[in-house]
């Protein structure tokens, strides 16, 4: 992962992905409130799918930042498994999952009607070229999710939910531009542009309905 | 593959999930300053006697509303702590709007 990266952006993907972490974990706080008051499945979809999206941002924040302090102060590269994983790749591959679950659990919150088997639907390819495949994966899911949200805004236009869905919008993004990572530097720095415009707009629509 | 838009329409007589039902039975109380017979809860909250019982059941038991008999008629008071959900229910309703999923 580390060779897609310029490095001048080493650590500003770490603190993006801290920054969606924390998000995450506040959307998740106040919609685990809710739906202890509701009991509604759809809330419970919710809240799970940020929780999970957290945790999994949070494990990629510490091992980009270990794997960053290693090769810079250390000059070293830790390696799992007989030297076919490093920790990078451990990271992304549980953050992978956790976003595949995650957005698996926000489409059932659109479609509780769908058996559970359907939001998974999507094949999962467990290889070597995970980074290409998840992102492909993921793109679809999200931005089903992102279509979802769209059609709630055009329909409600109310802010937050303009800004629900741009926020989905821009993480659909972040999926869709990082296949091309492989080929210019300069994508990863625009998917991660992406990907932290996605999360703040989650957090104003998080103050503009905590300030009312 | 079918999908549905599932966006509730505006209509008088949509049904309400229980959580808007105690928000809009608390609201009553509220606007009828903190103090009110179940008869005016009744006819205000469009609620049938059996429902409306166990509604206010639920609010007792959360410490929202309080049964009041000093006057020597039963009558419920709207309690600190079911003002305060008054102000939460609207936030928490507009971050579920947010998302498309009705409260």
């Amino acid at each position: 992962m580390v060779d897609i990266i310029p490095m001048r952006f080493y650590g500003f993907d770490t603190m993006i992905y801290l920054i969606g972490a924390i998000i995450c974990l506040l959307i998740a706080y106040k919609a685990t409130k809710l739906h202890a008051l509701s009991g509604k499945r759809q809330h419970f979809y919710l809240a799970a799918a940020f929780t999970v999206l957290g945790i999994g941002l949070a494990t990629v924040t510490l091992t980009t930042a270990y794997t960053y302090y290693n090769m810079l102060y250390l000059g070293q590269t830790i390696y799992f498994f007989d030297q076919f994983f490093n920790v990078d790749d451990v990271g992304f591959w549980i953050y992978y999952l956790s976003a595949f679950l995650a957005y698996g659990l926000l489409v059932l919150m659109y479609m509780p009607n769908l058996g559970k088997s359907g939001a998974f639907a999507p094949l999962v390819f467990f290889s070597t070229r995970y980074f290409e495949y998840f992102n492909i994966v993921l793109f679809f899911m999200i931005a089903y999710v992102a279509f979802r949200a769209s059609s709630h805004y055009f329909m409600k236009k109310s802010r937050p939910a303009l800004l629900v869905a741009a926020g989905f919008v821009l993480l659909a993004a972040y999926h869709a531009i990082m296949p091309f990572a492989m080929f210019s530097k300069a994508a990863y720095v625009v998917a991660h542009c992406a990907h932290i415009g996605g999360y703040a707009s989650l957090l104003l629509m998080l103050w503009e309905t905590d300030k009312k | 593959m079918r999908f549905q838009l599932e966006e509730p329409k505006e209509e008088a007589n949509e049904r309400r999930s229980q959580l808007q039902i105690y928000a809009d039975i608390l609201r009553l109380i509220q606007k009828r300053g903190g103090l009110v017979k179940p008869t005016h809860i009744l006819y205000g909250a469009n609620l049938s006697h059996a429902r409306l019982m166990k509604h206010l059941t639920w609010l007792i038991e959360k410490n929202f509303i309080m049964e009041d008999a000093s006057s020597g008629h039963r009558m419920y008071r709207l309690t600190p702590k079911g003002k305060a959900f008054i102000g939460e229910f609207k936030k928490i309703e507009e971050f579920s709007d947010a998302f498309g999923v009705p409260v």
